[in-house]
């Protein structure tokens, strides 16, 4: 296949333009802070372009791709947190919000509302199974797109979909007795 | 788009822009010399344009080395016209392909990626007028393929590469 050096970067856009919103809600559901948002984002996004040329389209499609390293990000900032790193990283050039966008950003992680009191539903489960759930039911991913985006085996999937869904109901049943 | 998001891209563009292509380019470069010999080796290489029934009819293509594309989906005659079976099977597989009819009277004019064929078209070794396979890593980032082929077999066979935003509905037998 050819392809351009433009070509390379449009065809970069066309993926961004179409998962930004998705994983900018991934963020949403796990921080209320804007700011912090659009930095995991963004910190999704260079990676991703850092690492563009590793992306193999036969593997899985760009959208679990994107999910795979947003969650790394994500538990990235976890252990940074933990370790109260976050001040060093902050100070080191991170794009500051308008007022416009940072209005954007907290309608989305107020839309977003339902799905952290879903995922905090979901706090008793092994991680695994709570993010299965979460991109299976609330991203709308085929169980096998979620596999790609987990790292795990496809066929391990609907095992841990239906183990999840099984410990939800009995939960469910639970608390209506 | 949103500001947030416009603003980001262009932050993006800026800063890690250059890095992206220069190692897209690096990457290319040291593929080169596989891409080569196996554009050698195959008999079929197919822009984006019609294969002739007589190109796929006989012997079997010069690249159908069984087993060298493990990924690889193949279609065989009875999933000819099954369009939304194969759609469904193929984004089921997170293959970034779509199967549309090849009609005469098509009229639609999406226009391709790189605006027009540019390459290789990614069909597998072991493609024939009876199967066709289709090699997902073949197939670039970003850019979705789009196929077409006759309703008898894989004779006839239309496809290019579309923004998968803009995907034609049809594809014009020419």
């Amino acid at each position: 296949m050819v392809v351009r050096d433009h070509e390379v970067l449009a065809a970069f856009e066309r993926i961004y333009r179409a998962d930004v919103g998705a994983i900018t809600r991934f963020f949403s559901r796990r921080c209320t802070e804007p700011q912090l948002v659009a930095d995991l984002t963004a910190d999704t996004f260079v990676r991703a372009m850092t690492s563009f040329h590793t992306f193999d389209p036969g593997k899985g499609t760009a959208t679990s791709w994107l999910y795979g390293i947003a969650r790394h990000t994500y538990a990235a900032h976890l252990e940074r947190s933990s370790r109260s790193r976050d001040l060093e990283l902050k100070a080191g050039g991170r794009r500051e919000l308008d007022r416009d966008e940072l209005a954007e950003l907290e309608a989305r992680i107020d839309a977003e509302k339902p799905g952290r009191a879903l995922l905090e539903h979901l706090a008793e489960l092994p991680a695994l199974e709570r993010e299965a759930v979460e991109l299976v039911h609330l991203c709308g991913f085929a169980p096998r797109e979620a596999a790609e985006a987990l790292g795990v085996p496809k066929g391990a999937m609907r095992t841990r979909l239906y183990r999840a869904m099984a410990r939800l109901r009995g939960a469910v049943e639970v608390e209506a007795s | 788009m949103s500001k947030f998001e416009d603003n980001l891209w262009l932050q993006l563009e800026r800063d890690h822009g250059p890095e992206l292509t220069k190692n897209s380019l690096a990457k290319r470069r040291s593929n080169a010399a596989r891409w080569l010999s196996a554009a050698a080796a195959a008999v079929v290489v197919i822009t984006g344009a019609v294969v002739a029934p007589a190109h796929f009819g006989g012997t079997p293509p010069a690249d159908s080395l069984p087993g060298v594309e493990p990924d690889s989906v193949t279609l065989t005659l009875k999933d000819l016209g099954k369009y939304e079976q194969v759609n469904a099977m193929l984004r089921e597989q997170g293959i970034a392909a779509v199967m549309v009819p090849l009609r005469q009277d098509c009229t639609d004019t999406v226009p391709q990626l790189d605006g027009g064929p540019t390459g290789t078209i990614p069909w597998g070794g072991g493609s024939d007028i009876t199967r066709l396979v289709i090699v997902p890593s073949r197939i670039q980032p970003g850019a979705t393929l789009v196929f077409a082929t006759s309703p008898n077999d894989f004779g006839s066979l239309v496809s290019g590469f579309y923004a998968p935003d803009r995907l034609p509905t049809c594809l014009r037998f020419p």
